[in-house]
C-alpha cells in the first residue's frame, strides 16, 4: 500500500484526549480536504504524522506511509521520511523562515541534508524548486523580510517541494493570507499535485478546500466523523455536524439575513462520552446517540459517516420509505 | 429628515515610513442614519482598520471631522470627548484581549457606567451588568467568570454587552468574528443582526470577509492602499463591481458564485503604486493615463475610483 494511511489514531495529552479516533488516508496523487474547526484535532493529525507531538502526548493507532511505520519510528528513520518523503507547509510563512538568511540559503540547507551532490547539483534543485511556485531565480538572494506574504509561502512551499516529497501536508496554507492572494496560492496548489504528489489540506474552511480537493474529512471532537467525495458531500452531507456546518458559512450572494447555528459548544477534550461525540449540539439526537457511539456506515460508495441517525441521500430515503 | 447618527468628513491619516510618507487614510466620507449599517472592505494594508481607529479617536486623524450627537468629535477637548465617548461602542478582532484577564466579566461589563454615571451603586450596576449580559446569551453564572474560563464566542458576546451599556446607537465592529470559529462566527453574526434591529443601532462594520457584508450592512466602502476606490449599496456593488479591485476580491471569496474567474496573473502579487493609480500593477484594465493620474477617490456622486471602470467600454 503506497501513499499515506492513519487507522484508529489515538492522542492522549495528559487527562485530555485531543484526537479520540481519527482514520484517514491519502493515495499517490490524490489531493485530500481535512476540514474541522479549532480544538476538532486536524492539526494534531498533521503534527503526529510528522512525529511532532509534544513530548508528554500518548499516541495510539497506526500510521503508515508507504510501507514504513511511522508511529513509535525510530529518530533514523524519521529523518530519512522528514522533508524527504513527507513535507509539510504551515500557517504562518513569517515565523516558518529563519530571518537571518535569504531563502536560497535555507532551501539550499533542505535539499543538502537530503541529497549527497555537489553544490551546483543542489543549486539546481533550488532553481527549480523556485520555478515550480513561480518565483524568479532573484528571490533566492532575498531575506524574509523583503517579501510580502504571499510571496513568502511560495518559497514555503517551493522548501517543501525541493526534495520531490511523496506528501505534502498544508495546516492552513492561506489562513494568514489575503483573500486575493489565497486564491492564486490554492491555484498554485491546484497546479502542483497530480505529478504523483499527494496533497493533505487541512483547513477550517469547507469552500476553500473544495476548490481543490476530491475527497474530504470532517473532524468533530478528535473523530473523523464523516468522509466522501468532495461533490456528494458538499451537495448533501449525511453527518447532522457537516450539514450544519456547511450552511453555517456565510456565502457570496446569498444574501440570507440570518444563518443557521450550531447550538452550544464543542465537548471538552478531557470528557470521555459514552455515545456520540455530537449528541449534546444534535437535532437529531435520541437515546440512543447518548447511549452508544454511533456504528461507521457507508451509505454511498467511498463515504462513510459515524451516525445512528444520518441524514439519507434523498434517493435512498425514499426507498426506505416505500420499503 | 431624520438627523444623522454619526456623520464623518474627510478624515485623513498619514504615518511616517521609510520611504517617505504612508499615506494610510485618503479622505473618507460617509453619514451613518438611525438602523442602518455601513461595511468597510479591503485587504491588510488597505487602511480600514486605521479609518476605525480615526473615527473612534484611538489614533488622532490628521485632518478631517467626526460629527457625533451634533458635536464635533475631534475638536473637542479631553472632557467634552470623554463625555461624547459614550455615543458609540467598539468591538475589536480579539475578545481575549479586549478584556482584563483579572476582572469578572459583569465588572468588566459595567466599567462603562460606572465612568459615565458615578452615582449607581454596586447593586444597580450588577443588575444592568446582569440584564444586558443576559439578552446576548451569558447567564449570572457566567458573568461571575474570569476572560480565561469562557469561549471565545462567549468572550465576544461580554465584548458586544460592554460596548451597548451604555445605550449608544453606533457601534464600530473591526473583524469582530475573524478569530472565531464558523459555527460559533454564524451565532455572534445572528447575535449583532438583533441587536441591531431590537436597538435601532449603526454599526462601521469593517471585515476582510465580504460573505459577512450582506449580512450586516446596507452600504459597503471597498479600500485599496488607504483610498475609497468603489463605494454604494451592497446589493448593487457585489452584482455588478464596477471598479477591478472590486471584481478581484468578489471572484476570490472561496465558493462565490464568480470563483472560476480568478486573477490571470501571479505577478503583480503586491506593492502599491507611487504615483498615479495605486491598483494599477494588479489591474487588467490599467492604461497610459492610469500611471501618470491617480483618479478622484469614490464619492457619493462619483461611487468609482477609476477611468476605465467595469461596465463601460475601454476607450
Amino acid at each position: 500500500m503506497s501513499g499515506l494511511t492513519i487507522a484508529g489514531l489515538q492522542v492522549a495529552i495528559g487527562l485530555a484526549q485531543p484526537l479520540r479516533d481519527c482514520s484517514l488516508s491519502v493515495a499517490p496523487g490524490e489531493v485530500v480536504g481535512l476540514v474541522g474547526e479549532s480544538g476538532s484535532g486536524k492539526s494534531l493529525t498533521a503534527l503526529a504524522c510528522l512525529g511532532l507531538l509534544p513530548a508528554q502526548a500518548r499516541a495510539r493507532g497506526q500510521i503508515q506511509l508507504g510501507d514504513t511505520a511511522l508511529l513509535g519510528a525510530t529518530e533514523s528513520v524519521w529523518r530519512g521520511v522528514r522533508g524527504r518523503r513527507l513535507a509539510m507547509i504551515f500557517q504562518n510563512p513569517m515565523s516558518a523562515l529563519n530571518p537571518f538568511f535569504s531563502i536560497g540559503r535555507q532551501l539550499l540547507e533542505v535539499v543538502g541534508a537530503h541529497f549527497a551532490e555537489p553544490r551546483a547539483a543542489l543549486q539546481l534543485r533550488v532553481r527549480k524548486a523556485l520555478e515550480r511556485v513561480q518565483l524568479d531565480a532573484g528571490f533566492a538572494d532575498k531575506y524574509p523580510h523583503q517579501m510580502s506574504g504571499g510571496q513568502l509561502q511560495r518559497a514555503m512551499i517551493a522548501m517543501a517541494l525541493a526534495c520531490e516529497p511523496e506528501l505534502l501536508i498544508a495546516d492552513e496554507p492561506t489562513t494568514a493570507l489575503d483573500v486575493t492572494v489565497q486564491a492564486r496560492i490554492m491555484r498554485l496548489l491546484r497546479e502542483l499535485t497530480g505529478q504523483g504528489m499527494g496533497l493533505l489540506l487541512i483547513s477550517h474552511d469547507l469552500a476553500l478546500v473544495a476548490q481543490v480537493a476530491a475527497r474530504v474529512y470532517v473532524m468533530y471532537a478528535g473523530r473523523t466523523v464523516e468522509t466522501g467525495p468532495m461533490r456528494e458531500l458538499m451537495g448533501s452531507a449525511s453527518h447532522p455536524y457537516t450539514a450544519n456546518l456547511l450552511k453555517a458559512q456565510p456565502r457570496l450572494g446569498q444574501f440570507q439575513r440570518r444563518l443557521p447555528v450550531i447550538e452550544g459548544q464543542v465537548l471538552p477534550a478531557t470528557s470521555s462520552p459514552g455515545g456520540c461525540v455530537f449528541q449534546s449540539r444534535c437535532w437529531r439526537a435520541t437515546e440512543l446517540c447518548r447511549l452508544q457511539p454511533p456504528p461507521a456506515l457507508s451509505l454511498r460508495p467511498l463515504s462513510r459517516v459515524e451516525c445512528h441517525h444520518p441524514i439519507l441521500p434523498t434517493l435512498l430515503a425514499k426507498e426506505l420509505e416505500h420499503g | 429628515m431624520v438627523e444623522a447618527v454619526v456623520s464623518v468628513q474627510g478624515l485623513r491619516k498619514s504615518y511616517a515610513g521609510k520611504h517617505g510618507r504612508v499615506q494610510a487614510l485618503q479622505g473618507l466620507d460617509f453619514t451613518l442614519r438611525p438602523g442602518k449599517s455601513l461595511a468597510i472592505v479591503g485587504e491588510s494594508g488597505s487602511g480600514k482598520t486605521t479609518a476605525a481607529m480615526c473615527v473612534a479617536k484611538l489614533v488622532m486623524p490628521d485632518a478631517g471631522a467626526v460629527h457625533l450627537a451634533g458635536s464635533d468629535f475631534l475638536q473637542a477637548d479631553a472632557r467634552s470627548s470623554a463625555r461624547l465617548r459614550r455615543h458609540f461602542g467598539v468591538v475589536l478582532q480579539n475578545p481575549l484581549t479586549s478584556l482584563d484577564p483579572r476582572v469578572r466579566i459583569w465588572r468588566s461589563v459595567c466599567e462603562p457606567l460606572q465612568v459615565h454615571e458615578p452615582g449607581l451603586t454596586k447593586a444597580q450596576l450588577r443588575e444592568r451588568a446582569l440584564a444586558l449580559l443576559a439578552r446576548v446569551g451569558l447567564d449570572a453564572n457566567q458573568a461571575e467568570r474570569l476572560p480565561h474560563q469562557l469561549s471565545g464566542g462567549q468572550l465576544q458576546r461580554a465584548v458586544i454587552a460592554r460596548a451597548l451599556i451604555l445605550r449608544p446607537q453606533f457601534v464600530i465592529l473591526d473583524e469582530p468574528t475573524s478569530a472565531l470559529d464558523v459555527s460559533v462566527q454564524a451565532q455572534v453574526l445572528n447575535l449583532l443582526c438583533d441587536l441591531r434591529d431590537e436597538f435601532q443601532l449603526s454599526y462601521l462594520f469593517i471585515t476582510h470577509n465580504l460573505a459577512l457584508v450582506e449580512i450586516i450592512a446596507h452600504e459597503v466602502l471597498v479600500m485599496y492602499a488607504g483610498a475609497v476606490v468603489e463605494r454604494g449599496p451592497v446589493h448593487r456593488v457585489f452584482a455588478q463591481p464596477r471598479h477591478p479591485y472590486t471584481a478581484e476580491l468578489l471572484a476570490a471569496v472561496p465558493g462565490g458564485p464568480l470563483s472560476v474567474s480568478e486573477p490571470a496573473t501571479a505577478a503583480a502579487e503586491s506593492g502599491f503604486a507611487a504615483t498615479g493609480c495605486a491598483y494599477r500593477p494588479r489591474c487588467p484594465r490599467a492604461q497610459a493615463l492610469c500611471a501618470d493620474v491617480q483618479p478622484a477617490p469614490a464619492s457619493e456622486a462619483a461611487p468609482v475610483s477609476c477611468f476605465f471602470p467595469l461596465g463601460e467600454s475601454p476607450r
